[in-house]
């Protein structure tokens, strides 16, 4: 099966490639993680960073030193022998012969390479017997034929060619030259770096030489690469020493450090006993010692404010139920005023209904005070039970119906068909319905008022609208507070004690829901109570929008033109979770 | 306190080391307590070569006159840099460079200043100068200086592009005597005798090759067995086949490895120590002071890796004497042993005492039991050994009517003699007392033979021989194929002369001869002869002498006093003149073999 194998190979580099950029950018990633997290590591690249450079900059400053010295050793010694060698090369050539018969001009050309006493062959002799194989030796002789020389197996090629031009113009009393990093080519031997000293002599008949003095210096670099290669291990067993101390000492800091962290998280976390271990007198158990006295400071203020408030709540409730008792006796003399009034003269008859009214209130306030004092002091309960929420809700608006005819106002309900099961304290939720109904009434401005319940699989929701003046903005947070009213100016009218939406949020947390508000001005108000179908379980997300569908319809009609004027059509969405 | 700023504490304290190491690099690294040792000096030689010297040669240069291209055409074929005789082929043209084969053999040609002619179409430059020798192929190097030929050397030039170029130039290569000192080195190649128990050498040319070293050289001339001269006449114990792959210096040793044909001597124990031997005196002229060490493909041969010194073989030397020989004499029909010290004392057992007059005495080695071997008065060769109770039996008779020559030993035990009978030479051999005919070339089948000699090294004999001219002395290699021996190829070592007598020969070892001649010019002198390449030295003033023996450098001679019967005369190299040794009737003194 050829064709599909071609096909996947035709395909797989691009998806190598981008498997490994994916790769790639997972671990930039997870690196950078780790780097962010960890002092070590960054203590321990710093490190490396910081002595690899010192290591390195050390290494080639001692390398340099180390080459050069040896270098101008071997050049001194190679220059000074080679001098000598020319120097006694010089005696025997500028001097003429003392047979008679070979002073003649040898350079011609005729039987100068066969003569048998040739000068050349002489001094190339004793050159290579002094050499050895410790250099080698060239002579040419531009001037005649057949009178260059090399010893040993040196290529005569290697003397450089600039070399050549310099030494031919060399003073009879100038010093030779000598250059360095010359690649010398041997015969049937493989080319080494090496050093060529040049050097001239004339002699006695006028004929040049030029005498080249080839050192190889294949030891020096062995040498040299060796110390090299030892330099760079010691460098590297260097770094990675100082990379291992510093990783060492950085995890006696860090891990004080990382203990006093958890100890810090959980202290956060409400468990006021955690304390450090202090051990030591360092800087380190300087700070666990802060800590400690921190932790414990903070300990004793939060009991003491926990106990102020103990204190507080204790006496709010002391105080409702000390006034139950006298408000009895006193509700009881009013009522006997309430109901006798048609005796009196009308200002005290209007007395005695005001009495009985505002004792009435009083007597309800008392109650929620009561109440809210309970889910202070966490004594509240649910008695939980599986009810039809639209019961529940029918119900709430049937309490509802006196108010709202009084206020002339209708109730557009908005039910599901099939019943609406949930695990709920039916009591409560029934009162937090009717706070929110009382509260749509009182503040709907005699509009209709409309209740939706809705369901889905783990959650129920009840939101209740109204269409009067609405909520400024960030008043959605602050109606759920104590005694808080819209318009400080406006006289409460009906039940309001200020404590019932409050009651009705506690309410609604003790059932694990939520009880959300939302308010735009002249647009009205949505409260929506949100709860789990069963009790405890968690609340994801209610079946019910917060924001009513009609002005969210609108907000998208207008598109996406956010430059309203500020606190019209914005609106703004508070959770209580 | 570590645990706070590790790190810098660390970098503070990696800089005080680095600041204390720096400092203490003012102190002294160089130890200064040292006591005194020989100080050796380092060996400066390279471990393969001897240190040579090369002629470089240059392509011709534009616009050089002819005789300048001549003289580079010259140093080109002097020099060893370019195998290919490309650089040389350049100042060629037309025949010269299609015929020219280099391979063809060397001449060794010295001359003058060349006759320079020239004419419309070109010109010739003439060298006129002596034949010093020839090399041929085998690397033997033939001296040709006694002979004297001289020859004109003519190259032919003519203008090629402007350009003068040889189109007529000598076959082959023609070298200076400087010029083949310098390119050629001069080895003895040794290779076993017949039964493997020494080494004969043979003695070559060898032209320096600079892309290998000496050693490599050396070797593979080993492998390419014995030339010509010595075929047949010593053994090639390295297998045939045989490569040499690699040539490395290692320490003290040089390791050669060869290829894998090698390894098939590594059970034959016999074999292996020779060839052991024969690579470690051969190589031993150029790294004397090194051992080798024979590996097979990279491998160690024989296993255990051992090295070979030459020392370890003293029994294959081919120099089979060696420091200062015992020498004898004879002395009124009886042999003396030369010791100034003792009187020159008889020899024990029968040749010690006087029994019959024996004359010619040869000894068979240099024990003190060793064997003499001496002609009788009825001219027959007897053979006796001296120890007490020892007799003399005869081993040679020889033809009635003939005579033999004195006889000689060869290193296998054997007693030589050659004997003319009318019209025929014939040469013997005997282990005993039955002798062994020994054929000789035809070309001195019917000639008249007056000495011979067996080498020291028993592969060569050298004879005086006269077949009509007058006595040559002639040199060729004992030829022993499976006990059927046979005189090889004869080379004239010293040619007829007129008016030239030529008295006796003597091996001094197994390549030199001494030669004891006389001529109405020079008047009696003795020559000492290289038998392998015809160099000879200056010849010395030998006046009064008549038999010679030399073993080594040293030379003994008997000669008249003119008094009293003779004496024995002892050469000083250093003053150059003859030493009286014994007197009174002392003759024919003679050293163990030759």
């Amino acid at each position: 099966m050829p064709a599909p194998a071609k096909k996947r190979g035709r395909r797989s580099p691009r998806q190598i490639a981008r498997g490994v950029r994916r790769w790639a950018r997972r671990a930039v990633r997870g690196a950078r993680g780790v780097w962010r997290r960890s002092l070590q590591l960054q203590v321990v690249t710093s490190t490396l960073v910081i002595s690899m450079t010192v290591v390195a900059v050390l290494g080639v400053f001692l390398m340099q030193s180390i080459v050069k010295s040896m270098v101008d050793g071997r050049r001194n010694v190679a220059v000074a022998e080679a001098a000598a060698n020319v120097t006694t090369i010089a005696g025997y050539l500028e001097n003429a012969p003392l047979g008679g018969d070979s002073a003649k001009p040898q350079a011609s050309g005729d039987g100068a390479a066969t003569s048998p006493d040739n000068p050349v062959d002489v001094v190339a002799k004793s050159l290579a017997d002094r050499a050895g194989s410790r250099y080698s030796v060239v002579i040419r002789n531009d001037g005649a034929v057949g009178e260059d020389r090399a010893t040993g197996n040196i290529d005569w090629r290697s003397v450089p060619e600039k070399m050549r031009e310099k030494v031919r113009q060399l003073g009879p009393l100038d010093p030779p030259y000598a250059q360095i990093g010359v690649p010398l080519h041997f015969l049937g031997k493989p080319p080494e770096v090496g050093l060529v000293v040049g050097a001239k002599v004339i002699s006695y008949n006028g004929t040049v030489y030029e005498i080249y003095h080839l050192f190889p210096l294949g030891e020096e670099e062995r040498t040299l690469s060796s110390i090299r290669q030892l330099l760079i291990v010691v460098g590297a067993v260097l770094v990675l020493l100082l990379a291992a101390i510093a990783s060492l000492v950085t995890r006696q800091v860090v891990t004080p450090v990382r203990l006093a962290r958890q100890a810090a998280e959980r202290l956060a976390a409400g468990r006021l006993e955690e304390r450090l271990k202090v051990r030591g007198e360092d800087d380190l158990a300087r700070l666990a010692t802060s800590f400690n006295e921190m932790a414990s400071n903070l300990a004793v203020k939060i009991h003491q404010l926990e106990e102020l408030s103990q204190v507080q709540r204790q006496f709010v409730s002391d105080v409702s139920h000390e006034l139950r008792t006298p408000l009895t006796t006193v509700r009881m003399a009013a009522d006997l005023l309430y109901e006798s009034r048609e005796d009196f003269d009308p200002a005290a008859a209007r007395s005695a209904e005001l009495m009985q009214n505002q004792l009435e209130r009083f007597e309800s306030m008392l109650v929620d005070l009561l109440e809210i004092s309970r889910y202070d002091a966490g004594a509240a309960t649910l008695d939980l039970e599986p009810v039809d929420m639209r019961d529940v809700v029918l119900s709430a608006i049937g309490d509802s119906e006196a108010l709202a005819e009084q206020h002339a106002t209708r109730f557009e309900l908005r039910l599901p068909s099939e019943p609406c099961m949930a695990e709920v304290d039916s009591r409560r939720v029934e009162r937090i319905l009717r706070n929110l109904l009382f509260n749509a009434i009182e503040h709907g401005e005699g509009n209709d008022i409309v209740v939706t319940l809705g369901g889905d699989r783990d959650a129920v929701a009840v939101a209740v609208r109204d269409h009067g003046v609405g909520l400024k903005t960030g008043e959605e947070n602050l109606v759920f507070d104590r005694f808080w009213r819209a318009d400080p100016s406006r006289a409460r009218t009906i039940g309001g004690t200020g404590l019932g939406l409050a009651i009705s949020r506690e309410d609604a947390l003790l059932h694990g829901g939520w009880l959300q508000a939302w308010g735009a001005p002249g647009e009205g108000t949505q409260f929506r109570l949100s709860l789990p179908r069963q009790a405890g379980a968690e609340l994801k997300g209610s079946p019910l929008p917060l924001v009513p569908p009609e002005i969210e319809m609108r907000r998208s009609w207008r598109g996406h033109v956010p430059a309203l004027p500020a606190g019209m059509g914005d609106t703004v969405v508070f959770d209580v979770d | 306190m570590w645990t706070r700023s590790g790190p810098l504490r660390c970098a503070a304290a990696a800089a005080t080391a680095l600041v204390l190491a720096g400092g203490g690099a003012g102190c002294a690294i160089i130890p200064t307590s040292g006591s005194p040792i020989p100080a050796k000096e380092e060996s400066n030689s390279d471990p393969l070569n001897a240190p040579y010297v090369r002629m470089i040669a240059s392509p011709p240069k534009p616009g050089a006159p002819p005789r300048d291209i001549v003289a580079g055409f010259r140093a080109a074929m002097a020099s060893v840099d370019d195998p290919d005789w490309e650089i040389a082929r350049k100042y060629l043209t037309g025949d010269a460079l299609t015929e020219w084969n280099p391979e063809s053999g060397v001449t060794v040609f010295d001359s003058t200043k060349p006759k320079e002619e020239s004419d419309a179409t070109g010109a010739t430059m003439t060298f006129r100068g002596a034949v010093a020798a020839t090399i041929d192929g085998d690397g033997r190097y033939h001296d040709l200086t006694l002979a004297g030929v001289e020859r004109d050397v003519a190259f032919g030039l003519r203008k090629v592009d402007g350009e003068w170029r040889i189109f007529s130039a000598p076959p082959g290569l023609l070298l200076s005597s400087a010029d083949v000192k310098r390119a050629y080195g001069a080895f003895d190649l040794y290779y076993p005798d017949v039964s493997s128990r020494w080494l004969v050498a043979d003695h070559v040319a060898i032209r320096i090759n600079p892309s290998e070293s000496q050693v490599e050289t050396l070797v593979r001339w080993l492998l390419r067995g014995p030339g010509g001269s010595l075929r047949s006449a010593v053994t090639n114990v390295l297998p045939a086949g045989t490569r040499l792959l690699r040539v490395a210096p290692d320490g003290d040793s040089v390791i050669l490895d060869f290829s894998s044909s090698m390894a098939t001597i590594g059970s034959q124990h016999e074999q292996l120590r020779a060839v052991s031997a024969q690579l470690a005196w051969t190589l031993k002229q150029v790294i004397p002071g090194q051992s080798i060490q024979i590996q097979v493909n990279g491998e160690p041969f024989p296993a255990d890796g051992r090295t070979i010194k030459w020392q370890s073989y003293p029994e294959f030397n081919p120099a089979d004497l060696t420091g200062d020989q015992a020498a004898y004499f004879m002395r009124g029909g009886v042999l003396h042993r030369v010791d100034h010290d003792a009187g020159d004392p008889v020899v024990e057992g029968a040749p010690g005492q006087k029994t019959m007059g024996f004359t010619f005495p040869a000894i068979s080695g240099t024990e003190r039991q060793a064997r003499v071997a001496a002609l009788g008065e009825d001219g027959a060769v007897y053979v006796s050994s001296m120890t007490e109770d020892s007799r003399w039996d005869k081993w040679i008779a020889g033809t009635k009517g003939s005579t033999l020559t004195p006889p000689s030993w060869d290193r296998y035990g054997a007693v030589w003699t050659a004997e003319n009978i009318a019209g025929e030479l014939r040469v013997w051999t005997a282990y005993g007392a039955a002798a062994q005919r020994v054929l000789v070339p035809a070309d001195i089948a019917e000639a008249n033979v007056e000495a011979l000699r067996v080498a020291r090294d028993g592969a060569r004999v050298a004879m005086i021989v006269d077949s009509g001219h007058g006595p040559e002395v002639r040199t060729g290699p004992i030829i022993r194929d499976e006990g059927n021996l046979r005189i090889g190829e004869l080379r004239t070592l010293v040619e007829a002369k007129e008016s030239q007598r030529i008295l006796d020969v003597a091996w001094k070892d197994g390549q030199h001869v001494v030669v004891l001649s006389d001529s109405l010019k020079g008047g009696r002198v003795y020559t000492a002869y290289s038998v392998t390449d015809g160099r000879s030295e200056e010849p010395k003033s030998a006046a009064h002498v008549s038999t010679i023996s030399a073993a080594g450098d040293s030379l003994l001679a008997g000669g008249e006093d003119g008094g009293d019967g003779g004496e024995v005369l002892s050469w000083d190299g250093k003053k150059s003149e003859w030493v009286t040794k014994a007197k009174d009737g002392a003759s024919m003194p003679v050293y163990p073999l030759g």
